[in-house]
């Protein structure tokens, strides 16, 4: 039993979207259920979110709930960062860097990680990506670009 | 007779060297992604949908159509091997399939659980093939309103089918709906909520959402424990005994039965079908215990109602390309970047593209046996990879999947979110599919909400008057009574509990 429990953070999440939306939506033009404008079903959506959150959230207070789970944080953070990585490194740089990175940080954050056993998984996959995707299904990105020694494959 | 007519036609494409190949590919890498934890149906479509550009699109319906049944027996196999659900509609199939398994019947589980979704496949394959005619014909008096209505009666059949409470379900829904609201509007070119970022003026793309909240949640929650597996059992002889056939038939009618109907269903499919089907065996047996102690018939019936439910799962999206759950949405998805428009016109004008996707399913299955049975021991030392070794690669699929729809590393970005967000929902016990089907179906609905609206001039009446629209809203209301009253609550309740 927790004041903060599942149900209670739930409503907030919902609440706390929801308002958003209504802050950020109130100059949007409403119309008329005849003529609605672009303003109209986010206003009705939103404020609905918030009465959800509201009943979620009351209820919880009052019902009491379990307590969530904590997050860990290693691997949440380390595999959020390698996507990252892999987005910020796919379009500038190319595949190999962007598939080398996004292994090697999600491993950093497994259990376990070893840092040969990173490197070389990280060099047999991105190998792996370029062979299956670029070779093989002709997928259009960069192979490897460094615009700063002029290199582009 | 025109069926056998259409059936001949839509066998005449799918038997093709060329789509035979690919349903075998797509049925084959299906069932390897499958296999692997945490990479259910959702997930595997979507790393695999950028793969199916390349291909003309009866092929790549064909090879997505494989890919989903591959991913969805993929899952069934490692829950009787190792206790370890594939997919969540595969969770039942834990409780009896991995007894079995420890019971020395690991190998008839399996041929049971093949044979149960080959001959629940057959079944569904004949029903899309009749129903679908009937209703494309129905859907094509469908306006406006009643598009909504169906839309509403998706959404609602998404919430108070999801697990856990149905409030939050609500909540979810909604919240895919706000999403769905970011980007232009359609209707007067206004920018709503898209920060003045250009990228997000087309709206956030259904994949990465999908990819995010299944695909790299997912791996975050596997991260979570650190246990190894170990695989439970020696498969032993694939053939089951003359008992277990008396036991497992009827469970398989059964299933078939209940797999087929809750598919149609919007908001239904795989998953409730084998919550149902297990719930109803343990229900209708004499000696309730032997549940989760290896009983046949919590394999077998589960086991084809999933496979039914996922394929009839097809006759809403087919009949009137309205998407009943986010794998279908996935597959309107793919059919859109072929240049089809899903709805029922796509019967009458792409008569070869609609049967030979229809054919090809039931190929699919047949392959689906030839693959799983022979096979099984490579999918078994595939689950002997250590996780620590098989997440990266996942993360990497996931991360080419989403920059591959539409090279945009913004994508990827959306991804690595929906990742974090999901896995926040996990911890709060707040069920995802209800808000992925909302993303999908909400600029829909507000365009038909705003249409309708616009030939009413205002009245909300239209909704009620116009017949086909008053009864799916009248089944979307009975639905939700029926789920609010006491009696199927817990009953509702119990049935997801059983996991």
């Amino acid at each position: 039993m927790s004041i903060l429990n599942k149900d209670v953070l739930s409503g907030a999440m919902f609440i706390l979207v929801g308002a958003t939306g209504l802050w950020l939506g109130q100059d949007y033009a409403m119309g008329t259920a005849f003529r609605m404008g672009p303003g109209y079903f986010p206003r009705v959506l939103c404020g609905f979110l918030v009465a959800i959150g509201l009943f979620v959230g009351v209820k919880g207070l009052i019902v009491g709930g379990e307590r969530p789970e904590g997050l860990h944080w290693r691997p949440m953070i380390m595999v959020t960062i390698a996507v990252l990585a892999f987005a910020a490194l796919i379009g500038n740089f190319g595949l190999l860097p962007a598939a080398a990175a996004v292994v090697f940080l999600g491993m950093v954050g497994g259990p376990e990680f070893r840092f040969f056993e990173g490197i070389l998984l990280s060099v047999l996959l991105a190998a792996a990506a370029l062979a299956i995707f670029k070779f093989g299904l002709s997928m259009t990105m960069p192979i490897l670009e460094i615009s700063y020694f002029g290199i582009r494959l | 007779m025109d069926l056998l007519g259409n059936l001949a036609l839509g066998f005449g494409v799918a038997l093709t060297l060329q789509n035979l190949m690919f349903c075998f590919i797509g049925a084959l890498v299906g069932t390897l992604i499958g296999v692997l934890p945490g990479l259910g149906p959702l997930a595997t479509l979507s790393m695999l949908l950028p793969v199916t550009f390349y291909l003309p699109p009866v092929s790549a319906l064909i090879m997505l159509s494989g890919i989903y049944y591959g991913a969805q027996y993929g899952g069934s196999t490692t829950a009787i091997l190792v206790n370890l659900p594939g997919e969540s509609s595969s969770v039942v199939t834990c409780l009896d399939g991995y007894q079995m398994a420890r019971n020395g019947r690991a190998g008839a589980a399996l041929a049971i659980a093949a044979l149960g979704s080959l001959f629940a496949g057959t079944v569904a394959t004949l029903i899309i093939a009749v129903a679908s005619p009937a209703l494309g014909a129905m859907a094509l008096q469908f306006l406006a309103p009643e598009y909504f209505s169906l839309m509403v009666l998706g959404l609602v059949g998404s919430i108070v089918l999801a697990r856990g409470s149905m409030m939050k379900a609500l909540g979810m829904a909604i919240l895919g709906l706000v999403v769905g609201l970011i980007g232009t509007d359609v209707n007067s070119g206004f920018q709503r909520f898209t920060f003045g970022i250009p990228e997000l003026s087309d709206g956030i793309g259904f994949v990465p959402v999908a990819m995010g909240l299944f695909g790299i949640t997912e791996i975050l929650i596997n991260l979570e424990q650190k246990t190894g597996r170990s695989v439970g059992a020696v498969i032993g002889s694939l053939m089951p005994t003359r008992e277990e056939f008396r036991q497992a038939i009827p469970a398989v009618f059964r299933g078939t039965a209940i797999g087929s109907l809750l598919g149609i269903l919007p908001g239904g499919g795989a998953l409730l079908s084998s919550f149902a089907a297990y719930a109803l065996e343990k229900k209708i047996a004499k000696d309730p215990s032997r549940f989760g102690r290896g009983a046949v018939e919590g394999v077998a019936a589960p086991e084809s109602a999933n496979n039914a439910g996922a394929q009839t799962s097809f006759i809403p999206l087919l009949t009137l390309g309205i998407p009943s759950n986010p794998v279908m949405a996935i597959m309107v998805g793919a059919m859109m970047i072929h240049g089809i428009q899903p709805g029922p016109q796509v019967m009458t004008e792409k008569p070869d593209l609609f049967w030979g996707i229809i054919a090809s399913m039931w190929i699919g299955n047949f392959m689906l046996v030839i693959i799983n049975l022979p096979l099984v021991g490579i999918w078994v030392r595939l689950l002997m990879v250590p996780y620590r070794l098989l997440f990266p690669a996942i993360l990497l699929l996931c991360s080419i999947g989403v920059y591959g729809v539409n090279n945009s590393w913004v994508e990827v970005m959306i991804t690595a979110g929906f990742g974090i967000i999901g896995y926040v929902f996990y911890k709060l016990g707040c069920e995802p599919a209800p808000l992925v089907l909302a993303l999908v179906l909400g600029p829909l609905m507000e365009e038909n909400l705003r249409r309708a609206l616009l030939i009413s001039r205002g009245d909300p009446l239209v909704f009620v008057q116009r017949p086909i629209s008053a009864v799916l809203l009248l089944i979307a209301l009975l639905l939700v009574i029926a789920f609010v009253m006491p009696g199927l609550k817990k009953t509702r309740q119990e049935a997801f509990k059983e996991a």
